[in-house]
């Protein structure tokens, strides 16, 4: 691909492209590395990364400071429900998505939640299950919220890969003798395998750090967002603790999202 | 990169031929999954349309038509909230857009693919799977009474008593926001600049044009659907933001996500309800301005395809 076509662009232009996009991506960025740095800090709140400690890193598992370790549960557990219900569904409608009509219209259906702010969602599901069916909130509802969440990015990662699937190899693997479950199995999934275990780890991560949507539907459920939702915004004592608890799992989750996104590149 | 290839990658293999699902096994699980994803997900949305027109019952309702909901929450103040909220997420749509889009073009058409390319769209991709909160609270140790700014600016002797206005207020709001939605206006931007073709902005600067001129008659129109897209995801869910307002806010800047809190809180459902069909009402007008102004220009379709994978 040739770049720079016919001088679009001049030194000038370049630059300030460069500077306004720097803008953007040190305002992105200042708060994630901000709150690396601050948790290491004896006054995270001065906003100044000096001296150094790592008492609060030591103190988060001291009586009742622990009391992140029930949340971290809960929002494991509710992220791989969500993450499996999420892949296997995007899976199902995915590999069949690139071959059946309407797929404009089907695939507008599940996609349009995306533009969806996740407060609204949240508040649908509270008032129509809880307010107009009565049924309370809960757990269940939590992994609802999530999966709507979480289902169009999965849906994305599956259609990745899924687009590029020749279906011409299954009706090989037919000819060769395959049964539909064989042409699955051993054809279709190991050529899908990048953008399903994409989906599996995006959906976990969306659902594990979701919190516009859990602050409605989470009936008398706490997740670990919402932990350090209620802990962050109380001004408590406890903000020193939450810094370093964020951070740890800031770091865990870009981890795996680097993860997720080089399975994906890998597969083209 | 991975994204962009795949979709313009995508003419590359011979398109199956369309086929309706015989009946069977999976034909049905795709018809009952999707009816379910419709009613369970879809139809709780819109029936807030009809919901608002219900009494209320603590969080109950009656089913007798009412505009009783409607005038309990369209008072004064709230009012001004929903007028705030609009302005500040217009004034923040059009700072993303406008920093944004040279970034985007120059992603696209300017920078080689490489290492940098690559780092800059994996540092894109991130922030999306990141706490939200976790990425604003820190703003409060840089804007507080006793954070970082302050402290420079005291000890430097530029101010002799802290700046209350950075924080709890709306230039926090503001500031907080820019950086969380920014990725959600490039990457359409960027992947609708990608799959312009190379060869149409050269040939307008080979009849003459100017790149200011390419840019205006060759590259925005060809983008359009790419800055439609790029307006409404950010724009629409930065509507219903809470973490923002509420982490930076401090409760002395309210926007639309308080006023749904103080309505939960206070077991008034049928008034959310309400309040939640206005903003469904909103994101609809928005979403059927863009396409207007697409249509007018002599863009058909609809505005996700430069999102399709």
């Amino acid at each position: 691909m040739r770049h720079n076509p016919a001088g679009l662009f001049t030194r000038k232009t370049v630059a300030v492209s460069i500077v306004f996009g720097a803008i953007a991506m040190a305002l992105l960025y200042i708060p994630i590395v901000g709150l690396a740095l601050l948790s290491f800090s004896t006054q995270p709140l001065s906003g100044i990364p000096w001296p150094l400690t790592l008492e609060w890193y030591a103190s988060l598992f001291e009586g009742n400071n622990a009391k992140w370790i029930g949340p971290l549960g809960t929002s494991v557990a509710i992220g791989l429900i969500v993450s499996t219900a999420a892949t296997s569904v995007a899976l199902l409608i995915g590999r069949a998505l690139p071959v059946i009509e309407r797929r404009g219209g089907i695939l507008a259906a599940y996609l349009s939640v995306l533009v969806m702010p996740g407060i609204l969602v949240g508040i649908a599901v509270l008032i129509f299950y809880r307010g107009l069916l009565g049924i309370r909130t809960g757990f269940w509802s939590v992994v609802l919220v999530h999966f709507i969440w979480a289902l169009p990015f999965a849906l994305l990662c599956i259609l990745l890969v899924a687009v590029r699937f020749d279906r011409r190899l299954l009706e090989a693997a037919k000819d060769l003798g395959a049964s539909r479950y064989r042409q699955f199995v051993d054809v279709e999934l190991p050529l899908m395998l990048p953008g399903i275990s994409a989906s599996a780890f995006f959906s976990f991560l969306l659902s594990f750090n979701e919190l516009p949507r859990t602050l409605y539907a989470r009936g008398g459920v706490t997740t670990l967002p919402y932990y350090i939702w209620t802990a962050s915004s109380a001004h408590s004592s406890q903000v020193s603790l939450i810094y370093a608890l964020s951070a740890v799992i800031m770091l865990a989750s870009f981890l795996v999202t680097l993860l997720a996104m080089r399975l994906l590149m890998r597969a083209e | 990169m991975s994204l962009v290839s795949a979709t313009s990658d995508r003419g590359g293999v011979a398109p199956p031929a369309t086929r309706t699902i015989r009946f069977s096994l999976e034909g049905a699980a795709i018809r009952l999954v999707t009816g379910l994803w419709a009613i369970g997900v879809l139809l709780p949305i819109l029936s807030l349309l009809v919901i608002a027109f219900l009494r209320g019952r603590g969080i109950g309702f009656i089913w007798t038509p009412s505009l009783q909901a409607y005038s309990d929450i369209l008072v004064g103040f709230r009012i001004e909230i929903i007028l705030r909220t609009l302005r500040i997420v217009a004034l923040v749509t059009l700072i993303e857009f406008v920093l944004a889009f040279p970034f985007a073009l120059w992603l696209a058409k300017g920078l080689r693919a490489g290492w940098t390319k690559s780092i800059i769209l994996v540092l894109l991709v991130v922030p999306f799977f990141l706490s939200p909160a976790a990425r604003t609270i820190v703003w409060r140790s840089i804007l507080g009474r006793e954070g970082l700014v302050n402290s420079v600016l005291m000890s430097s002797g530029l101010v002799d008593t802290p700046l209350d206005w950075l924080l709890f207020s709306q230039f926090a709001i503001h500031l907080g926001l820019i950086g969380p939605y920014f990725p959600s206006m490039v990457w359409p931007l960027f992947i609708s600049i990608s799959l312009i073709d190379d060869e149409l902005i050269k040939a307008s600067r080979d009849l003459g044009g100017s790149a200011w001129q390419t840019l205006w008659l060759v590259v925005v129109p060809l983008a359009a659907p790419g800055i439609a897209a790029g307006i409404l995801f950010t724009a629409i869910p930065m509507l219903g933001d809470n973490v923002v307002s509420a982490l930076l806010g401090g409760g002395r800047v309210a926007l639309l996500a308080e006023s749904f809190d103080d309505l939960i809180r206070a077991m008034n459902f049928a008034g959310a309800a309400a309040l939640a069909s206005l903003l469904v009402l909103i994101i609809l007008a928005l979403g059927a301005a863009v396409l207007a102004l697409l249509r007018r220009n002599g863009i058909n379709g609809d505005v996700f395809r430069g999102m399709q994978a």
